[in-house]
């Protein structure tokens, strides 16, 4: 006996991301999900912004990881409220994880949510969190052919963030090519060139931070 | 890990379809796979096989189709089937699109086992 369901596999995560949406829109708080392999420096992209913002707009942080409270502490001691999420050893953030970690911000006092996916170009990619803006990281050490072998992540990006770039002399990395995949991927998307280690670029990042808190519209 | 997730999801589903139909056993899950799901069907079987053991599900078949992906052009609106990595318009040469169909995962259907067949010895 043949049962017709037709019923998207991911609609359980897909109901909890936009539960978490909700939530987030009704305390008028913008959710950014920050995606890129493991190193690419999202967690220290994420302090140079908190030191750069000062609390101006708020923001508290998911850190995702499969094990450790390391990202969790660093955070912390930017002075933002930060929940340091563990999946064991699972490859990606999902939404109930998301759900959960909300009940433990006051989301009165936030302005911004920035979720930290663990690092991986592969799987995050295709489960909703509830994010407004979704921002891929790619440093110069990692090539300069990674937006070509991991397409989906870039064609999902609203923003593409090339990190490390005080690196560029030393390493071969071709940034025209990189740019013009990652253009023909998603035409149009912002590449923003930053190094957090000299401070290059760091300005015009905090100033995308500042203006994505437009999407929550807390004010 | 990630197709082990979506199989877990998968048999949920495919459970509670069961328990909806008198808690009969389940032969066979039917899924489609968009091409643009970034999913190895081979693994997606691997995953479901372990994954029913010792399940209700124990015993059931995961048979999947892949569904190609289709997408509207942006400059001309021409719907084509991507062939490249840059989803190169074949009307107008253009690059880029809006995704129409490729990029879900859906559970299509649940074989499950007539009460007669069920109570046979297997």
């Amino acid at each position: 006996m043949e049962i017709n369901v037709v019923q998207k596999v991911m609609k359980v995560n897909d109901d909890l991301a936009q539960g978490v949406r909700e939530r987030l829109t009704a305390a008028r708080i913008a959710c950014l999900n920050f995606m890129s392999a493991p190193g690419s420096g999202k967690t220290t992209l994420i302090e140079v912004a908190l030191r750069a913002l000062d609390g101006k707009p708020a923001i508290g942080v998911i850190e995702g990881d499969p094990d450790t409270t390391l990202d969790a502490e660093r955070i912390a001691a930017c002075g933002a409220p930060v929940v340091q999420v563990n999946t064991a050893g699972g490859c990606h953030l999902e939404a109930n994880l998301v759900s959960h970690a909300l009940d433990r911000f006051d989301l009165d006092r936030l302005d911004i949510l920035i979720i930290e996916n663990v690092g991986n170009l592969v799987c995050p990619v295709d489960f909703d969190l509830g994010e407004n803006r979704r921002v891929a990281v790619v440093s110069t050490t990692e090539g300069h052919d990674k937006p070509a072998k991991y397409p989906k992540l870039f064609r999902t990006a609203d923003l593409v963030v090339l990190n490390k770039i005080d690196l560029l002399p030393h390493v071969d990395f071709d940034a025209v090519f990189f740019r013009d995949t990652v253009q023909k991927l998603k035409p149009g998307v912002e590449i923003l060139e930053v190094s957090c280690r000299n401070g290059e670029g760091v300005d015009a990042w905090a100033s995308w931070i500042r203006g994505a808190a437009a999407a929550g519209d807390k004010g | 890990m990630h197709e082990f997730s979506l199989v877990q999801q998968i048999i949920e589903c495919a459970l509670q379809t069961a328990d909806d139909h008198g808690s009969l056993p389940i032969a066979r899950v039917c899924v489609e796979i968009g091409a643009l799901q970034q999913v190895v069907p081979e693994a997606l079987v691997f995953a479901f096989e372990a994954a029913v053991k010792d399940t209700p599900a124990q015993g059931a078949v995961l048979d999947w189709k892949e569904i190609p992906a289709r997408v509207v052009c942006s400059t001309c609106n021409a719907c084509f089937e991507p062939e490249d990595l840059f989803w190169t318009c074949p009307q107008c040469n253009s690059i880029g699109g809006r995704v129409i169909q490729g990029d879900e995962l859906i559970l299509k259907s649940v074989e499950l086992l007539d009460p007669e067949e069920a109570e046979e010895p297997v």
